[in-house]
C-alpha cells in the first residue's frame, strides 16, 4: 500500500511540470499561425483598413516578446545604466518596442499572402528557463533560417533575440547604439529613434 | 518588388542583403558606408559601472532585478552580448564608399534590376542563376575539400553531374529539387576563416560592398577556380562576371531597403550583420 502512494506521489510529480507550461514552439507558432490567418483575411483587403490590420497584428505579437529585455540588451549595459536615466531606460524602451513593431509590420505587410513558417526544432538548456527556437521561412530565393531566442518570464515564454541567418538583431542594434553614444547624448539618441519611428510612419502613409 | 522574403523578424534582414551568392559579394548592392572609427567602446562588460543613480533606476520592476543582471550577460555565451567587434581603421573613407554604393544602388542598379525584371521573366532568370551556379561548383568545391568537408565535396560533385545531365547544362536543379542535395555555399573567405585567420580589418569596396582583409583575399583566391575568369578576352570575363552578379541582383530587389529601413545607423547596422553573418558561416 506505502509503495503504491509512492508511486502515486512520483507520478504526480513527474506529471506535474509537464502540465504547467506551454513549450517554447507552442508559444511561437499559435501567434504565428493567428497573424497569418489575419493576413489572409480578406475583410483587410481594403486599403483603407490597413490600420486596423495592423493593429489587430500588433496585439497578437506585442505579448510574444519581452520588450524590457531586448531594449536593455540592445543598449548594452554600458550605457543602459550609466547614460540613461531612469525615465530614459522607460522611455526607451517603449520607443524602441514601437520601432520594431513597425519594422516587424512593414516586413509582413509587404508580403503576398501564404506567409510559410517551418519549426525546426527547440533546445532548452538545463535550467529549463531559456530555449532555442529554430524555424525557416522558404522564399523565392530559397529558405531564410530564424532562430529565436526565449526564455520563461513570469511563466510565460518570451523572445528576447532573434537570429535571422545568424544575425543577432540585439547584437546588431547594440552596434548601432554603441556608436551612436560616441558622439551623441542620451537624449540625442532618443530623439534619433523618435525620428525614426517619424519616418516610418510617413511612409506608411506614403506606401499605404 | 516582392522578392522580399517574409521573414519574421523584420528588422535584420541584413545578412540577406550580403549573403546569396557564394562568392560572399552576393549583390553589388549594398553597401556600407562609412563611419565609425571603431569602437573605442568603453569596455562594457567589464567594469562594474559605477552606479550614480540610485539603485531602484538598475530594475524598473524591483522583483527582476536579479534575473535580470543575469540576462544581461547571459543568454547563450556564444553570442552574449558583446557585439562581434571588427577594426575599422578606413571607416572615413569606408563611410564614403558606404554612401557611394547606396546612391550607385538607388540611382542605376536598381532602376536597371526592375527594367530587367519587368523585360526577362523570373523563369529565365532563374535559369541563368541556376546556370552559373554549376559553372562555379569548382570554387565551392575546392573550399569545401580545403575545409576537410569531404562529404559536401562529394555531394558538390554529385550535384554538378546531375545538374549538367539531367539539368541540361545547369539551366535547372535537379540536384536539389529531385535528389534534394543541397549546396554548400564554401568559399576561401569562410575557408580562411576555418584555418584560424581572422577578419583583418573591414574594408568597403565601390560597387561590391562590405568585405574585410580576410574576405578580400578569398574573394581574389576563389577566382583562381572560377571558370568564368578563364573567358578571353579579360573584358568578357569581366563583363559576365558582372552579369551573374546583376542577375543575382534582380531577386534581391527590396532587401537592402529592408535593412536600411530597420536601421538607426545603417553604417554600423551593414558593417555588423556582415560581419555577424560571414562569422556564422565559418563556423558553420
Amino acid at each position: 500500500m506505502k509503495r503504491i502512494l509512492w508511486v502515486a506521489v512520483l507520478l504526480l510529480v513527474a506529471t506535474v511540470p509537464a502540465v504547467k507550461a506551454e513549450q517554447p514552439i507552442e508559444a511561437l507558432k499559435g501567434p504565428i499561425d493567428e497573424v497569418v490567418q489575419i493576413l489572409e483575411d480578406p475583410q483587410y483587403d481594403d486599403p483603407a483598413r490597413r490600420g486596423d490590420l495592423r493593429g489587430k497584428i500588433r496585439s497578437v505579437t506585442n505579448p510574444m516578446f519581452d520588450f524590457e529585455l531586448i531594449a536593455k540588451r540592445a543598449t548594452g549595459r554600458y550605457h543602459w545604466e550609466n547614460s540613461f536615466t531612469s525615465q530614459q531606460r522607460q522611455e526607451f524602451t517603449d520607443l524602441f518596442a514601437e520601432f520594431l513593431g513597425n519594422n516587424y509590420l512593414t516586413q509582413i505587410s509587404g508580403t503576398v499572402k501564404g506567409l510559410k513558417v517551418e519549426y525546426i526544432d527547440e533546445t532548452l538548456d538545463d535550467s529549463g528557463k531559456r530555449a532555442k527556437v529554430r524555424t525557416k521561412v522558404p522564399g523565392d530565393n530559397g529558405d531564410v533560417a530564424v532562430e529565436y531566442s526565449m526564455w520563461l518570464r513570469d511563466g510565460n515564454w518570451k523572445i528576447y533575440d532573434v537570429y535571422v541567418e545568424g544575425v543577432s538583431l540585439v547584437q546588431n542594434y547594440q552596434s548601432q547604439f554603441r556608436s551612436l553614444f560616441e558622439k551623441e547624448s542620451a537624449a540625442q539618441v532618443i530623439d534619433r529613434l523618435k525620428q525614426k519611428i517619424k519616418d516610418q510612419v510617413e511612409q506608411e502613409k506614403t506606401s499605404g | 518588388m516582392h522578392n522580399l522574403k517574409p521573414v519574421l523578424t523584420s528588422v535584420c534582414f541584413l545578412l540577406l542583403v550580403f549573403g546569396g551568392g557564394n562568392t560572399h559579394a552576393g549583390g553589388a548592392q549594398l553597401n556600407p558606408v562609412a563611419k565609425e572609427a571603431q569602437e573605442a567602446e568603453p569596455a562594457a562588460t567589464k567594469q562594474t559601472p559605477t552606479k550614480e543613480s540610485p539603485a531602484e533606476d538598475l530594475a524598473p520592476k524591483k522583483g527582476d532585478d536579479a534575473e535580470f543582471k543575469d540576462e544581461f550577460d547571459l543568454p547563450e555565451g556564444e553570442a552574449s552580448v558583446s557585439p562581434v567587434r571588427v577594426a575599422d581603421p578606413l571607416a572615413p573613407i569606408n563611410r564614403i564608399t558606404f554612401q557611394v554604393n547606396d546612391k550607385l544602388y538607388f540611382w542605376l542598379l536598381k532602376p536597371a534590376a526592375q527594367g530587367y525584371n519587368f523585360v526577362i521573366p523570373k523563369d529565365f532568370r532563374l535559369c541563368v542563376s541556376n546556370f552559373f551556379s554549376n559553372v562555379l561548383t569548382p570554387v565551392r568545391l575546392a573550399n569545401c575539400l580545403l575545409q576537410g568537408k569531404f562529404k559536401n565535396a562529394g555531394t558538390e560533385v554529385a550535384r554538378f553531374f546531375v545538374n549538367t545531365t539531367f539539368g541540361i547544362l545547369g539551366l535547372g536543379d535537379p540536384g536539389k529539387v529531385v535528389f534534394n542535395m543541397d549546396i554548400s555555399d564554401e568559399d576561401l573567405g569562410q575557408t580562411l576563416g576555418r584555418w584560424g585567420f581572422g577578419n583583418g580589418f573591414y574594408i568597403v569596396w565601390p560597387v561590391v560592398g562590405p568585405s574585410t582583409i580576410r574576405e578580400s583575399v578569398g574573394f581574389f583566391g576563389d577566382l583562381w577556380v572560377n571558370p568564368i575568369q578563364y573567358l578571353e578576352p579579360a573584358a568578357a570575363a569581366v563583363s559576365v562576371g558582372a552579369y551573374r552578379r546583376f542577375n543575382d541582383l534582380s531577386f534581391r530587389l527590396g532587401e537592402y531597403e529592408a535593412v536600411k529601413a530597420a536601421a538607426i545607423e545603417p553604417y554600423t547596422a551593414v558593417r555588423d550583420g556582415y560581419i555577424q553573418f560571414r562569422n556564422s558561416l565559418v563556423d558553420k
